[in-house]
């Protein structure tokens, strides 16, 4: 894009009702720059605590994914170890909330974020509960940073599927989407048994 | 052994951990990139409390939000103290929330429920 064209992106962006959008290493500094900005801007906007909180801990759980299990991973100086990069991006319209990820994935780790997506895309809420408090209790696998349950929990708090795209961009990679619709709370999602 | 105090920051919560009242203070919301690594203190300060002062465990949470990563910790959390519970240590919880959150106050419900401890839910 040629620089000065920069309106020409203001006004797509503005079209597509895009309220954040970032591109690049989620170090913890700019995670919780993006989720404090989430908060202030919903909780003006929207009256129910239980809408932002669920905007809040969606875009949290999913920033994180990208933090922790990108495979682009950047170096950045003032930190001792590498921050998985990617794209993130909240979109607002007539109050219904959509937060889409984007980020690289080794070709050979690809179908087990894929079948773990159709997995919890098969449950109802009951289900969902119990597969949550499975995997909570599971010890940590080896490796991994996060409880793994990120997914599970987006998929309780939102009532939505989780909706994926996946782009093989070479030998060694492809390109992930994940995709989730948050609708303001008129019942709680979350419905206890 | 000493008493624990970390400050809080907008990703972690402050903890007021007392030798020698037994009260165990921590509140604010909490998704640190690494949950180990903050959580790692912690649960070390309180296996030492459990097998050195031998005393009572009042835990009072008083949680904004809790990632999932962070939600595992307190669930290591309670499971120590359960197993205290069980054995020497009268343990209790206390599981504050805000009038309107909703959301935390199930979190700590879901925690409880497979654990054999006494949780009190307060409202503020």
């Amino acid at each position: 894009m040629p620089e000065l064209e920069l309106l020409e992106y203001y006004k797509k962006m503005c079209e597509r009702n895009i309220v954040l959008d970032f591109q690049g290493a989620i170090s913890q500094e700019m995670l919780v720059g993006m989720a404090e900005l989430i908060k202030h801007k919903f909780s003006q906007e929207l009256g129910r605590v239980g809408t932002v909180k669920k905007i809040f801990s969606v875009f949290i759980e999913m920033a994180q994914n990208i933090a922790h299990y990108s495979a682009e991973r950047v170096h950045l100086d003032n930190h001792d170890h590498d921050i998985g990069a990617g794209i993130i991006v909240v979109t607002e319209e007539n109050r219904k909330f959509v937060i889409t990820s984007g980020n690289l994935v080794r070709n050979s780790a690809i179908r087990d974020v894929t079948a773990h997506c159709d997995n919890i895309n098969g449950m109802d809420q009951h289900k969902l509960k119990q597969f949550y408090k499975k995997q909570i209790k599971a010890s940590r696998e080896e490796g991994k940073k996060g409880a793994s349950i990120g997914l599970i929990d987006i998929a309780r708090k939102t009532g939505n599927p989780i909706r994926y795209k996946v782009t093989p961009i070479d030998e060694l990679n492809s390109f992930l989407v994940l995709s989730v619709k948050i609708q303001e709370e008129k019942h709680h999602a979350k419905p206890s048994y | 052994m000493q008493n624990l105090h970390i400050e809080k920051t907008k990703y972690t919560m402050e903890v007021a951990f007392n030798k020698d009242t037994g009260i165990l203070e921590m509140s604010g919301s909490s998704y640190p990139e690494n949950a180990l690594d903050f959580f790692g203190p912690i649960i070390e300060w309180i296996k030492d409390y459990i097998s050195q002062v031998k005393k009572q465990v009042i835990l009072n949470l008083k949680i904004n939000y809790l990632n999932t990563s962070s939600t595992k910790c307190i669930l290591d959390i309670f499971e120590i103290l359960e197993h205290y519970h069980q054995g020497e240590g009268p343990v209790t919880i206390n599981w504050y929330y805000a009038e309107d959150d909703e959301d935390i106050k199930e979190t700590g419900e879901e925690l409880g429920e497979d654990i054999d401890l006494p949780i009190v839910f307060i409202s503020y």
